[in-house]
């Protein structure tokens, strides 16, 4: 039996190898089996819908931040487009399986693959050019697509939308929650495990290397260009995925679920978890679901206990956009890094002068 | 040939409109290289609180005019004290997230607030003369505008700072201070420019939606830092919008912008007028 690693208190690492490792302690290991015992085996157990339908909103929006976190936090480019991804995704599932017939394991890949594809076409204008101009060409993409998701009724069903009818999960009860559950936590965990060791990877170092200097990038070799457009497809193939199950998971896709604020509600997830840090985009969906969730029981708060009409779920995007300025004030590494500041104050106690910064390791934006 | 002076001179009243707020985001990027991705939101606020007071019974022209002024100067004060400033030294990124921030707050703001129909509201005379009115008023902000930034010290200091920001902090020059007034200033002019436009629809409250469309095609055309270019960025966008809805059916007029958008970004990325944009703190 081998020695069990626990915090050290210092830096003692003798090769590269050591500092990529997952987890450098076991610590981590038990945490996250306790929490995989806990995803699939309890919480299924408590067989409450709307907490279900919670949960598997929490898991879809945390693979969309995944895939945007790729992009943004750790290649640096800004996208204004992925919401627009994120509906191609959900109707391309929709077409499969009304269209099609097709399975659901066969839809949602799908959904992904034309997701990068599109993807990539997006970010064509604006990946030779400098960071902030991304911003304008995807945010004129998303315009164009949310264009298209009014006006192209063969495929998206025009204004009023597009349903999965029996296919989707909603049609089939409690037992269709559950299904769909099982199902996007699995994909989570695969996607975020893909996730993790991709960025730590050859590829990840260079989105990183990209992000942080793309002129040093360039002499060292690495070619801005393919990478860019690398991150961008599979951040898409992410996002994608991500829209194929939520028009599994919702009864209806409109294209209002699909507006440029949705995009910078993907964008707030992000900020609110974590730049650069694959658990913190799982926080910020966590997060912005809650969010909505508490709004919506304000109203019906305010209507019980002060007769009054007004909706404070109304609120909702001020809310988020709340958030992200505060965040972006207060604590600009999001929740991942206040989180490894804390445990790093805990590592170093009582000598807590000259903190060791275990956040290191998920490479934060240098500057 | 009528119809084609006609559509010209729309073209131009709605240029004229864009080159305003246009004018407003490159002031913004001239003193604090800021990219304000909320300027679009806020002139989408003008008009909102521009058909918002106006749909109140009994009121004047002139009074929902000044109330609205009033009211954006303030929101814009506290928004840059609360959320800009906070942020300097500047890192464009971080301000790119925070504009972001701030364009769905005032989206959320707009959204949560239903507006009365335009029928209920009767303050606008209904005819052809409102245009020339609006080419009028454009114009003469545009001068006004352009007057601030070349004859007033305020305009001098402004240009220093963009010129060296270190040399003219060395001289004296507050910039925190002389930021703050031109991002109100820059407000101003997206909030008038979304008057105008507000009372060029009629106090359509649908038009709120896609206000925002001409002004990012208008300042990439022209080049992000030069005042020149916003101006003759924001007359062509109009003329084209306007000439493209006349000829082409009426929905693809709202994307027409876009499109061009991208067209300007496949050939001419860098805008008519500005060269390679080289900011501090963002490569790549």
């Amino acid at each position: 039996m081998r020695r069990f690693n626990f915090h050290k208190c210092g830096n003692f690492k003798k090769s590269y190898g050591e500092e990529l490792t997952v987890f450098q302690t076991d610590f981590g290991r038990l945490w996250l089996i306790t929490g995989l015992i806990a995803v699939f085996g309890l919480i299924p157990l408590s067989g409450n819908s709307h907490v279900l339908r919670l949960l598997n909103m929490i898991g879809i929006y945390s693979i969309a931040a995944i895939g945007l976190n790729i992009l943004t936090g750790y290649t640096g480019m800004i996208s204004l487009g992925h919401s627009a991804i994120f509906g191609l995704g959900a109707y391309t599932a929709v077409n499969m399986a009304t269209g099609m017939n097709a399975p659901f394991w066969l839809a949602v890949p799908a959904g992904g693959l034309i997701s990068a594809i599109i993807g990539i076409g997006f970010s064509l204008p604006a990946v030779r050019l400098m960071g902030f101009y991304l911003c304008f060409a995807t945010l004129a993409c998303q315009k164009i697509m949310e264009f298209l998701f009014i006006h192209w009724n063969g495929f998206t069903g025009g204004p009023e939308g597009i349903s999965m009818g029996k296919n989707g999960f909603p049609a089939m009860g409690f037992k269709g929650d559950v299904m769909l559950y099982y199902i996007v936590f699995i994909l989570l965990t695969l996607m975020a495990w893909m996730a993790v060791n991709l960025l730590r990877s050859r590829f990840g170092r260079a989105f990183c290397a990209i992000r942080d200097d793309s002129r040093v990038a360039g002499v060292m070799g690495i070619s801005a260009f393919k990478y860019k457009l690398l991150s961008f497809a599979i951040s898409s193939f992410y996002v994608g995925i991500a829209g194929a199950l939520f028009s599994y998971y919702s009864l209806n896709i409109s294209p209002g679920h699909f507006n440029l604020s949705f995009s910078i509600i993907l964008i707030a997830m992000i900020i609110i978890g974590g730049m650069g840090s694959v658990p913190g985009s799982i926080f910020g969906a966590i997060v912005i679901v809650l969010l909505k969730e508490v709004l919506v029981y304000g109203d019906r708060l305010l209507a019980h206990m002060f007769n009054m009409s007004f909706k404070v779920s109304s609120l909702y995007e001020f809310a988020a956009g709340l958030l992200i300025a505060l965040f972006i004030i207060f604590k600009p590494k999001g929740i991942a890094g206040a989180w490894s500041d804390i445990r790093s104050i805990f590592r170093a106690w009582p000598l807590s002068q000259g903190v060791y910064h275990g956040f290191k390791r998920s490479y934060p934006d240098s500057k | 040939m009528m119809d084609l002076w006609n559509l010209l001179f729309k073209g131009i009243s709605l240029g004229t409109i864009y080159a305003l707020s246009a004018m407003g985001f490159v002031l913004i990027f001239k003193t604090g290289k800021v990219i304000n991705l909320a300027h679009g939101q806020l002139m989408a606020m003008g008009a909102f609180l521009f058909i918002l007071l106006s749909s109140l019974p009994g009121i004047t022209l002139i009074t929902v005019f000044s109330l609205t002024i009033l009211i954006s100067l303030v929101m814009l004060f506290v928004t840059e004290r609360l959320f800009i400033r906070p942020l300097s030294p500047v890192d464009l990124k971080r301000c790119i997230f925070m504009t972001l921030g701030i364009m769905l707050m005032v989206k959320g703001l707009i959204a949560s607030v239903s507006l009365p129909p335009s029928e209920n509201i009767s303050t606008i005379p209904d005819n052809s003369s409102i245009y020339v009115f609006i080419l009028f008023a454009g114009i003469l902000s545009v001068l006004i505008f352009l007057l601030f930034f070349r004859r007033s010290s305020l305009g001098l200091y402004i240009r220093a700072v963009s010129d060296n920001r270190k040399a003219a902090l060395s001289l004296g020059i507050p910039i925190e201070r002389l930021f703050t007034f031109s991002w109100v200033i820059a407000g101003m002019a997206a909030v008038i420019s979304g008057i105008l436009l507000a009372i060029g629809s009629g106090l359509n409250a649908a038009y709120l939606v896609s206000m925002e469309a001409g002004i990012f095609p208008a300042l990439v055309l022209g080049g992000l830092g030069s005042m020149r270019g916003a101006i003759l960025g924001g007359l062509l966008i109009g003329i084209l919008e306007t000439c493209a809805g006349g000829q082409a059916s009426g929905p693809l007029r709202e994307l027409f912008p876009y499109m061009i958008l991208i067209l300007i970004l496949l050939i001419r990325p860098y805008g008519l007028f500005s060269d390679k944009v080289d900011l501090p703190g963002i490569k790549g």
